[in-house]
Order: C-alpha cells, then sequence, then structure tokens
C-alpha cells in the first residue's frame, strides 16, 4: 500500500517538475524527460504492468498541462513502458551503462513515436528536423541524468535496482 | 482454455491494447475541451500552482541574488546617472517655472501697452535695485534711447514714479519711495486733489497724498490716481488711502489734511516697467484711450470749483 502511494505521488511529483521547475536546467532549449525516467525504470523493477500505469498517469498529467490532445504522450508513454520491460527481461546487468543505453533507446523510441503522430496530426511539421533537433538531444540530456535520477528512485523505493523474478 | 484465464495471462497485453485503443480513439476525436478534460486540466492547474508561485520565487530571488554580486557596480553607477539626471531635471523644472512666471508677467505687460500705443510706451528693464539705492531704480535705457528727465515710469499695476536723472544707456527713476517724488494726484471716487509725495525711506512703502481739502471727503480705501494736471496719463493707480490724518478732531483752524497711501506697484518687486516716452499726452489721445477714466460727463468734479470754493472755510 506505501509503496502505491508513493508509486502514484512520485509520478504526479515527475509530471508537476518536468512541466513546472524542470526548465531551471534547460540547455539550448532541451529538458530531459523526468516521466519517462520513471517509466523505464519501473519497467525494469515492476514489470509491463506498473510501467504502463506509470505511463498513463504521467501522461495524462503532461497532455493537460501541455494543451496536447488527450492521448498523445499516453499512447507514447505506454508504448515505451511496455517495450521497456519487455527488453529489460534480456538484459543480463545491472551496469549503469546499460540501463543508461536503455533510456536513450527509450527515449528515442517515445521522441519517434511523438514525432509521428504529431505529423499524423499535422503534416506540415518538419519532422526530420524536430527528430534532429528536439528527440535526439533530449533523448541524449534523459539518458545523462539516468544516474543520478534511478538512484534516488531507489533510495524512495527503498531497494535497489534488480531484475523482476524469471529474467534471465 | 477459457477466456478468464486467458486474459490474466496476458492481463499487461491487454492492458496495453485498452490504454492504446483509448489513446488512438481520443487522438482521432481530437477533442480537447470535453468534460474529463477540462475536469483534468482543473486538477492540473490547481495542483500545479504551488509549484509555479514557488518556482517564480525560486526565480525572482536567484535573479535579486546573482544581481546583487554580479551587478552591484552597476546598479551603484546607474544610481549615480540616475541621481545627476534628476538634479538636472529638477533644474529643468525650476528654470521652467521661472520661464513661465516671465511669460506670464510680459505677457500683461504687452497687454498693458497695446492699448496704449499713442502714449509711446517704452519697455525698460531694470539692472540696479530700489532696496540699496534706497528707492531709486536703475534702468537700461538712456538718453541714447531717447530717455529724458521727467518722463513718467509705470507698470500694469500703478505709477512707479519718475525719471530724475539720464546717462548714455542707463537712466535712474526715483520710486515712490524717494522724498523727491512728487505726483498730483487725485481720488479716483469724487476727484478730490492732491499731492504723492514719497516717505524718503526704503524701510516702508506708505508715501503721502498731502495738501487734501479739510473739508473734502476722504476715506480708508480709496483710490488714489493721477491726476490730468500730472505728467502721468491720468487715472491710472497709485495706491490705496491706508490712513487719514487731519479732520474733525482736529485744530480747527488747519486747512489741509494729509492721508497715507499704500502704491500699488512695489518696486522692489518688479522686472521690467515702461517708461512713458512722451509725457503728457493730449486731451484728444486721452479721449481716444479707452482705458483711461475720466470724469463723467455732467459732473463736476472738485477741480472745477474756484479757488475761493475750495479753500473757503
Amino acid at each position: 500500500m506505501y509503496r502505491a502511494i508513493a508509486w502514484a505521488l512520485a509520478i504526479i511529483a515527475a509530471a508537476l517538475v518536468q512541466t513546472t521547475w524542470l526548465s531551471v536546467i534547460k540547455v539550448e532549449g532541451v529538458i530531459p524527460n523526468l516521466p519517462l525516467l520513471l517509466v523505464v525504470y519501473f519497467a525494469v523493477n515492476d514489470g509491463e504492468e506498473r510501467a504502463m500505469f506509470t505511463g498513463l498517469i504521467a501522461g495524462v498529467f503532461r497532455d493537460v498541462a501541455g494543451d496536447t490532445t488527450l492521448g498523445h504522450y499516453v499512447l507514447c508513454n505506454v508504448l515505451v513502458g511496455y517495450l521497456a520491460a519487455r527488453i529489460s527481461h534480456r538484459l543480463v546487468t545491472d551496469h549503469p551503462a546499460v540501463k543508461t543505453g536503455l533510456v536513450f533507446s527509450a527515449a528515442l523510441v517515445h521522441g519517434m513515436l511523438y514525432t509521428l503522430l504529431l505529423y499524423v496530426q499535422k503534416p506540415d511539421i518538419g519532422a526530420i528536423h524536430m527528430i534532429l533537433n528536439v528527440v535526439v538531444p533530449e533523448s541524449l540530456y534523459t539518458a545523462i541524468v539516468t544516474p543520478v535520477v534511478f538512484f534516488f528512485l531507489a533510495l524512495c523505493f527503498g531497494r535497489r535496482l534488480s531484475h523482476p523474478a524469471g529474467a534471465t | 482454455m477459457s477466456i478468464p484465464r486467458r486474459i490474466r495471462e496476458y492481463r499487461p497485453v491487454v492492458i496495453l491494447c485498452i490504454i492504446v485503443a483509448l489513446s488512438l480513439a481520443s487522438l482521432a476525436s481530437g477533442t480537447r475541451s470535453n468534460i474529463i478534460s477540462r475536469g483534468l486540466k482543473t486538477s492540473v492547474s490547481v495542483i500545479s500552482y504551488p509549484f509555479l508561485k514557488a518556482m517564480s520565487a525560486v526565480s525572482h530571488a536567484k535573479d535579486y541574488a546573482v544581481g546583487f554580486v554580479l551587478y552591484y557596480d552597476d546598479t551603484v553607477q546607474e544610481n549615480g546617472e540616475l541621481r545627476r539626471q534628476q538634479a538636472d531635471l529638477l533644474t529643468q523644472t525650476k528654470d521652467r517655472k521661472e520661464i513661465l512666471t516671465e511669460n506670464a508677467r510680459l505677457r500683461k505687460l504687452l497687454e498693458f501697452e497695446r492699448p496704449l500705443a499713442s502714449l509711446a510706451l517704452e519697455p525698460v528693464e531694470i539692472v540696479g535695485g530700489a532696496f540699496e539705492l534706497e528707492g531709486t531704480l536703475l534702468v537700461d535705457r538712456g538718453s541714447w534711447h531717447g530717455i529724458k528727465v521727467g518722463m513718467c515710469a509705470m507698470t500694469p499695476d500703478g505709477v512707479v514714479g519718475r525719471v530724475t536723472d539720464v546717462g548714455p544707456f542707463i537712466s535712474s527713476v526715483s520710486t515712490l519711495q524717494k522724498a523727491d517724488c512728487r505726483i498730483s494726484a487725485m481720488i479716483r471716487r469724487n476727484r478730490v486733489r492732491g499731492i504723492v509725495r514719497g516717505s524718503g525711506s526704503s524701510l516702508t512703502p506708505i508715501c503721502t497724498l498731502d495738501y487734501i481739502d479739510i473739508k473734502e471727503d476722504v476715506k480708508v480705501g480709496d483710490e488714489v490716481v493721477t491726476s490730468p494736471e500730472s505728467q502721468f496719463p491720468a487715472g491710472y493707480p497709485i495706491g490705496k488711502i491706508v490712513a487719514v490724518h487731519g479732520g474733525e478732531d482736529s485744530d480747527e483752524r488747519a486747512l489741509l489734511k494729509s492721508a497715507e497711501v499704500k502704491p500699488a506697484a512695489n518696486p522692489y518687486h518688479l522686472d521690467e516697467l515702461f517708461v512713458v516716452r512722451r509725457g503728457t499726452p493730449s486731451h484728444e489721445e486721452l479721449a481716444g484711450a479707452a482705458q483711461i477714466e475720466v470724469a463723467p460727463a455732467g459732473k463736476a468734479g472738485p477741480d472745477s470749483k474756484t479757488m475761493q470754493e475750495r479753500y473757503a472755510p
């Protein structure tokens, strides 16, 4: 029960920080994707369901706060959470570089999905330009802050990152 | 395998499918202002508000701290510059007020001069004060400009005095404070004649109206103006009577009484005045000057009485 409340609070706090305070560490207009880090963290630690619900809540919050059509971030987060959870079953190491790589890949997929959805809705946007100038830098920035965020998440949720039972 | 068991087995996939389907439906509809969206937006805005306020406060505090540390010298310099600008502006404001005052004064002089063009009023500027010269004003016109001894000096407020000394470029005007300044005057109300004489003291502006018939009605507050017998244009204000000496309770053998007159024009407050170039204007000119008051027609003034009538006991 305590873990579930902490989980919900962490998601809302991450979404709030993402939409308010995170602009403080903006670099060339790029900020890390904090909710996505939570999605990947819970995907690695708790499996697909927790990752998808994390993505759902964080996505709804960002859709509403960002004044985008409801479902935009939700779809991206949920898909990325599911994929990250599926892939993390195959990972055999706890090395930070592997987790950073996973986050980078997840952020890339997330950004491309987001751009794809945006492109479907507004074909006149420069999708390639957006991927090169926004998605890739944001993915890199998110990957860079991964060790720090994962460390604090591990502290908050009381256990170190570990593979779920049954992972090889 | 039963359907519920199959669902439990593939629960993550089922959840994924449901969420993806709902998201796609929402994206396909594209609506942002439905009830759910508005409710969520309200909730998010309420939750976000403290964070935004805190962020704003932190941002202001950071800007203040950074500005205090990094831009202190610049701020001090800017403050000094602003102070200098403020001092300059204050000076300009004072100058402007002075200019406005001067403008109003000159307008008044101009309005005074226009109707009296036939008198050839010469505007002059006072270059020497009255106080230090005990009632004498130095003006910036002299014989070179056509000024002559005996010319009258006046302002829109009233008579100032007479030109008593003329140099090439500067002349002296004896004001009503000088004892040797005498002007033939009358009381506007009943045209009783007299001679206004300066007090001779720079400490008091009060002058005296002498040679008033003991029988004449003279009251405090009566306005004293120049008489037609004077070199001044008739009817111009000299001052007001503030006290009367001699009368019913005085010596019965006295034939004359006097009155104290407070001059209308204070020479200590003047910057400019007019000198009347042509002296006493002709009767025709006086009749044509609308500003100059004359006695009402059909009413005999005291100046029409014979000497015997005026001074008989």
